[in-house]
């Protein structure tokens, strides 16, 4: 049964791969110059074997252009990733759950699913030309995550049983994994880089020179004292930002991705075709299709807006927002761009979390109370949310998962959904929480019943501000003292780490069933950032040493995760996470609010190949899910 | 003269070591360090931290050290011209700051010399025609720059000036010009983009100027020589310009010493607003995601400037009228 | 310098003002001149209609600032009308109603000429408790009716009528003003007369302490005094303690000129003569030489209550500032600080009227007050 399961993915990864072009095949003009030059290799000895082949959404595209796209956060490049993104070992397919081939064709599971063997597509080569093997995955996990200097912090998901896996060369193409424990999940983390807070591979090449392993370490630390740096790991890190998701790159780093970096100023980063980038397109002709990419930088949310509308940007997506809609709308004509509609993927733009951990021993049984969830949830009117904030564009749910999800039950998202609030007051008096002289419920110990609730802006930070303001209203209805504080994002960590809240809130991500593998933690409290039971994760994450002891009832979700995680039969994986989905519906443990929302994407009248419908999502990469190396600008 | 300027920069020196000491202390006031933030940043991108792990982490960035040790080791290297490096940029400070300082203040310069040019005439005017239709309407419009809020102008220039007149003011150099090396048309192109955060952080500063200016000239045409003078006989423009403007404008020049730090600090929020890339919203980035050597690096030396700052308008104004005394 | 003219001034007075002029005490004479600043005299009278109004918010407001109105999102300003159906009526709006234009997601309102609203006096709506005492429901206008809109300057994002937020915001952001400046006068009062009067060390040891702040960026100073504020705080003691943090960067101004002022009055003949005549230092600081500096006081506060107001924005915009639910100007600004704003709702940019007005009146004021402080100059 088992064997036949994995031989069957296996072969799923075959099959799609299977769509082969065999040539010949076209470049660029701005390459063939060169080609002619006797500066580059001709376009078949660039390519692999068998080059990745990709369908264009509309069309074949037209070679040329710049594509422009602004970013705000220094530490990532936002639009710019979307454009030129990280190239993972499989992509997630347009039915947003099975996976296909991209740097990897395929893999496999042996020794009851303690092996894992990767297969790497032959011959892809780096922006430089230099081959890309096994070894460059190799330097990663040994050399790099291996190095406690250069990361002190490891990636968590390739920890299993707590240990790394023991990485073997089979050959220059072929890679074994051989964890602790069985660990056949491992494929879902090969489409999505989250928590590998690097690359999985890097240019060994390239970065040896860089590193003590290779080099002598006087010679490294003299280089790094000369480029400014204290230490030699510091250095190290500037350079091997490069490979990383933020999309950021030193340009003399060779990478895998679509476009390679060519000049990095502070306020403008330019970025040009990678001539060796190994995909197709159905008519053999070499991706990407787009010469050059300027990305520039912008301190303020407004003026992000304002590049917009000015149509100075052909991709926007990542800081757009449904409320600045109209205004899009408005100058769409002046400005020469198209706003497209996606849908947002999340189960929820915010889901508010009671403490379960709460110090206060009085406030801590009404939140275990579920009829005290239950009445906060009926006190909501999610239909007024969606009017006021999403246009009534969105969909009432709960903070469990989505349609896409494999587990997805329409019940879990539906439950304790409606707004009625003589029943949430009936469930309130039920509990004893009679109302005092000023209309305030008072508490069993005489105090009166207040509920503070403690937020950090940042991402849907506009949607997140008016939603709990309509919330705070909500909830002082059923004669509860409420209270807002938005704090920044330190403060947030340092009181929800220390479980001094009473309820905080964040949006509804990690529900695909890649990322709910990874870090089920708005279901199970097993990460920093299960806001509902931070001392509950922190005892799952210490296996016991820190944090407070759970009650059986969550020993049993955490039982079940683990065994999501090693079991060999997906029939039974389903099951369980099924019933772990089922719980956190029953039970409430996050209270929901509006998802599925609208999601604005800006594109310029020229760029093409753009989908017109999609789902805008952490979980699915973002716009990356559009395969941006086919968009072309017909210009 | 010269035993009062050394002792002015003698007493520079416990003043800044007390900033540097505030400075530090301001940095880490709020609750956390940048290891907290980027831990919540590695959190929210889907990462899990152990204590230990935090621990080897707080180690390498060296804050796990008592914070006198930490102030005395930033002290140490700043005496030793190493400004330290940034967390979050991963890049040395010193390079961070320079990469801004030429734009900033090639900004903050044009405003300087804006707000000047629109500032004295008006002063004078004014003075001249005390309680006059005109003076009114001068005042109104000098005072208007301080009233507007700016963050709040500078939006609403940026979005009129294109949708009224399709001109595109966002940053310092359009789009195409952005990545392009120095040449005549880039820097053709930034004296187009140049004028609104001109305008903006300029409108502010004039008021200013304007009420000192009229305030002084007022002052000087009410004194005796100025009546003698004009009982001479000698013409009117002429009998202003020669003696009461000139005085009146010394006060002006002491404020020269003051502008320097925000020279290179350019106006924080309007930068912010009109995204320009000057040292300003560096600034303030840092202090928000408590990135320690570049905040404290950059306020320090803000703060050396504006004690200089001091003592050149106090120099200037001594070299003006003779009249004030050393104490 | 400027004591020194005031006086050479008081030597070209002229003789024919008379009795009268010299027989005046110092106040009348300062009056008698702001009264000849007339930009300063209208903005008096605005200044104290704010504050009328700011102090009786709730009894002025059409509506309870907080009440959300959904069916009216983002609802422009109705026009007060006096003509309906080519025939003369009292004061009146229409009704309007809401329909989402699918393509540009905009709400589009159309004025409903069947649903008059007459605006009455004293009429009833939401009920309130008046500075935590009085209770009442009559408001200065109305409809009549607390659910029966009357938006004068429209609506914001969640239906809440804006000119009701306006009149809130005033109380808190006219008050803001008005505390830090007194928090700031009293440190910069003690601070800046000890060092004014004593001299010597004192006065070195303040200086420095005022160099110190001064040199500081003002931004770092706000974030990391506001960083210090527990963020769980409520909002009053909040606002509270962002009155500190503007007092605490604010006072260094007015201690240099309380200083200075000092200065240049210890070395007056007067204080000079009652030195000499043996008085106490306290009688001569209290009863020779604070009436006499009293009028620079003014002016010095009259010119930093606008920076206060203007503070209170900044820090807003900083995110530092006062948060909903709290209502100040600040905060309506923060929320109108966006292209859709500028765009398609324009009206919610009226706060910052009342902010440039204000700003503008307490200049004046002070304008006219410093005028009038030297009381025989320029007569």
């Amino acid at each position: 049964m088992f064997r036949k399961c994995i031989y069957a993915t296996f072969l799923l990864v075959l099959v799609l791969s299977a769509v082969v072009y065999a040539g010949p095949y076209n470049e660029a003009p701005m390459l063939s110059e060169l080609v002619a030059a006797g500066k580059l290799p001709p376009v078949e000895d660039r390519l692999p074997l068998e080059p990745l082949v990709v369908e264009p959404v509309e069309s074949i595209g037209k070679y040329g252009g710049t594509a422009h796209a602004v970013h705000m956060n220094p530490e990532s490049l936002e639009d710019g990733i979307n454009l030129n993104p990280y190239e993972p070992m499989l992509r997630i397919a347009g039915d947003y759950r099975t996976f296909v081939p991209n740097l990897a064709t395929g893999y496999e599971y042996r020794n009851d699913g303690k092996t894992l063997l990767l297969y790497l597509r032959k011959g892809v080569k780096w922006s430089d030309g230099h081959p890309f093997t096994v070894d460059d995955i190799i330097f990663y996990f040994e050399d790099v995550v291996g190095n406690d200097e250069l990361t002190p912090v490891k990636p968590v998901y390739w920890r299993p049983g707590g240990e790394m896996p023991k990485l073997t060369k089979i050959d220059d193409y072929t890679l074994q994994f051989d964890f602790a424990v069985p660990f056949p999940v491992a494929h879902m983390y090969l489409p999505h880089q989250t928590g590998v807070q690097g690359a999985f591979y890097l240019p060994k090449h390239y970065l040896k020179q860089f590193h003590i392993k290779y080099t002598p370490k006087e010679e490294v630390e003299r280089l790094a004292k000369e480029n400014g740096y204290d230490s030699w790991w510091q250095f190290f890190n500037a350079k091997q930002v490069s490979t990383a998701i933020s999309g950021l790159a030193d340009p003399e780093v060779p990478v895998l991705r679509a476009f390679r970096m060519v000049s990095n100023e502070p306020s403008t980063k330019v970025f040009e075709r990678n001539p060796y980038y190994w995909k197709v397109d159905t008519e053999g002709n070499q991706l990407p299709y787009i010469d050059r990419i300027v990305i520039e930088r912008v301190e303020d949310i407004e003026v992000y807006n304002m590049k917009v509308i000015l149509g100075d940007v052909d991709f926007a997506g990542f800081n757009t927002d449904l409320a600045s809609y109209p205004v899009y709308t408005l100058n769409a004509e002046q400005g020469g761009y198209r706003v497209l509609l996606w849908e947002l993927g999340l189960a929820g733009v915010v889901g508010y979390f009671p403490n379960f951990n709460h110090k206060d021993p009085v406030l801590r049984e009404i939140i275990h109370d579920l009829r005290f969830r239950m009445a906060l949830s009926h006190a909501i009117d999610r239909d007024e949310i969606n009017q006021a904030i999403f246009f009534g564009l969105g969909t009432p749910m709960q903070a469990n998962l989505l349609p896409f999800s494999s587990y997805y039950k329409e019940e879990f998202a539906n439950m304790y959904l409606e707004y009625d609030l003589d029943k949430a007051n009936a469930l309130l008096d039920e509990m004893g929480l009679k109302k005092g002289p000023n209309g305030i419920r008072l508490r069993p110990d005489g105090k009166e019943l207040s509920l503070n609730i403690i937020f950090t802006a940042g991402e849907h930070g506009m949607e997140k501000t008016s939603i709990t303001e309509l919330v705070r209203e909500y909830w002082s209805a059923l004669g509860i003292n409420v209270s807002v504080t938005s704090v920044d994002t330190s403060l947030l960590k340092v009181r929800v780490d220390s479980a001094d809240y009473d309820v905080t809130l964040w949006h509804i991500d990690y529900t695909s069933d890649h990322l709910l593998q990874a870090q089920p933690k708005h279901l199970v409290p097993m990460a920093v950032s299960s806001r509902w039971a931070p001392l509950w994760a922190r005892w799952y994450m210490t296996d016991g040493a820190e944090g407070e002891v759970p009650p059986e009832y969550i020993k049993e979700i955490m039982d079940m995760y683990r065994a999501t995680m090693s079991t060999n039969s997906p029939e039974e994986r389903h099951a369980l996470w099924t019933e772990i989905a089922r719980r956190q519906a029953e039970n409430l443990w996050a209270i929901g609010t509006v998802g599925l929302t609208p999601k604005p994407i800006v594109i310029s009248q020229d760029l093409r190949n753009v989908p017109e419908q999609g789902i805008w999502a952490w979980d699915y990469f973002f716009g990356v899910i559009a395969s941006p190396e086919q968009f072309y600008l017909d210009r | 003269m010269g035993s009062y300027v050394l002792k002015r920069i003698l007493y520079m020196i416990p003043t800044l070591l007390v900033i540097s000491v505030i400075t530090f202390i301001i940095i880490q006031l709020p609750p956390g360090d940048y290891l907290t933030s980027y831990i919540a940043t590695l959190e929210q991108s889907g990462a899990m931290v152990s204590e230990a792990e935090i621990a080897s982490l707080r180690r390498q960035y060296g804050l796990d050290q008592p914070m006198v040790v930490q102030y005395l080791q930033w002290m140490w290297k700043l005496l030793h011209g190493d400004f330290g490096m940034s967390f979050q940029w991963n890049r040395p400070v010193r390079t961070l700051i320079g990469e801004r300082l030429g734009l900033t203040m090639v900004i903050s310069t044009a405003t300087l010399v804006f707000t000047w040019v629109v500032a004295i005439p008006i002063g004078i005017y004014s003075a001249m025609r005390q309680y006059s239709l005109g003076d009114y309407v001068a005042t109104v419009i000098g005072m208007l720059g301080v009233a507007v809020p700016n963050f709040l102008l500078a939006l609403v220039i940026m979005y009129f000036a294109y949708t009224r007149f399709g001109l595109n003011i966002t940053g310092l150099f359009s789009r195409e010009m952005a990545a392009a090396p120095w040449s005549v048309a880039k820097f053709v192109d930034m004296l187009k983009h140049i004028w609104a955060p001109v305008i903006v952080v300029g409108m502010a500063g004039t008021a200013q100027l304007i009420r000192i200016m009229r305030a002084g000239l007022l002052d000087e045409l009410g004194k005796p020589y100025v009546e003698a003078a004009r009982a001479k006989g000698i013409p009117e423009r002429r009998l202003i310009f020669k003696y009461p403007v000139r005085l009146a404008i010394n006060p002006l020049v002491s404020t020269i010493g003051w502008s320097l730090p925000g020279i290179i600090s350019g106006e924080t929020i309007v930068s912010v607003v009109l995204s320009l890339e000057t040292t300003g919203p560096l600034l303030l980035r840092a202090l928000l995601s408590q990135d320690m050597y570049l905040a404290g690096s950059f306020i320090l030396m803000l703060s050396l400037l504006t004690v200089i700052g001091t003592l050149i308008s106090d120099i200037l104004l001594a070299l003006l009228d003779p009249r004030i005394r050393y104490e | 310098m400027r004591e020194q003219h005031q006086i050479q001034a008081s030597t070209t007075v002229d003789s024919s003002a008379g009795d009268r002029l010299y027989g005046a005490t110092q106040w009348q004479l300062i009056w008698w001149q702001f009264t000849k600043h007339k930009l300063a005299v209208g903005s008096l009278v605005i200044l104290g209609f704010f504050y009328l109004v700011a102090i009786f918010a709730d009894f002025v407001s059409p509506h309870d600032p907080t009440k959300r109105f959904s069916q009216y999102i983002y609802a422009p300003p109705q026009r007060i009308r006096i003509v309906h159906e080519g025939k003369l009526r009292m004061p009146f709006v229409y009704g309007y109603k809401q329909s989402l234009d699918p393509k540009t997601l905009n709400r589009v309102y159309t004025i409903d000429k069947t649903k008059i609203y007459p605006i009455r006096l004293f009429a009833a709506g939401d009920s309130y408790k008046m500075w935590g005492v009085i209770d009442g429901n009559r408001h200065l206008v109305g409809t009549g009716d607390p659910n029966v809109p009357l938006f004068l300057l429209g609506t914001d994002r969640l239906g809440r009528d804006l000119l009701s937020r306006v009149i809130f915001g005033a109380r808190i952001s006219l008050s803001i003003g008005l505390i830090s400046v007194f928090l700031s006068l009293f440190i910069g009062l003690i601070l800046g007369g000890l060092a004014g009067y004593y001299g010597g060390a004192i006065d070195n040891l303040i200086q420095r302490l005022i160099e110190i702040l001064r040199s500081m960026p003002t931004i770092p100073l706000w974030m990391g005094l506001s960083a210090a504020v527990p963020s769980n705080w409520p909002p009053l003691r909040t606002y509270f303690a962002i009155t500190i943090v503007l007092s605490v960067v604010g006072w260094t101004t007015l201690a240099r000129r309380v200083r200075g002022a000092f200065l240049s009055l210890r070395e007056e003949d007067f204080v000079i003569s009652a030195r000499l005549a043996g008085a106490s230092e306290r009688r001569i600081i209290f009863t020779h030489m604070l009436p006499s500096f009293m009028s620079y006081v003014i002016v010095s506060v009259t010119m930093s209550i606008p920076q206060m107001i203007l503070g209170e924005t900044s820090l807003s915009f900083l995110g530092l500032g006062l948060r909903p639910p709290v209502i100040s100007w600040g905060v309506l600004l923060r929320e109108a600080q966006n292209l859709n704003t500028i765009a398609v709702h324009p009206w919610l940019l009226v706060p910052a009227i009342f902010v440039v007005a204000s700003v503008l009146a307490f200049n004046f004021i002070g304008d006219g007050l410093r005028d009038a402080a030297d009381p025989y100059s320029h007569l």
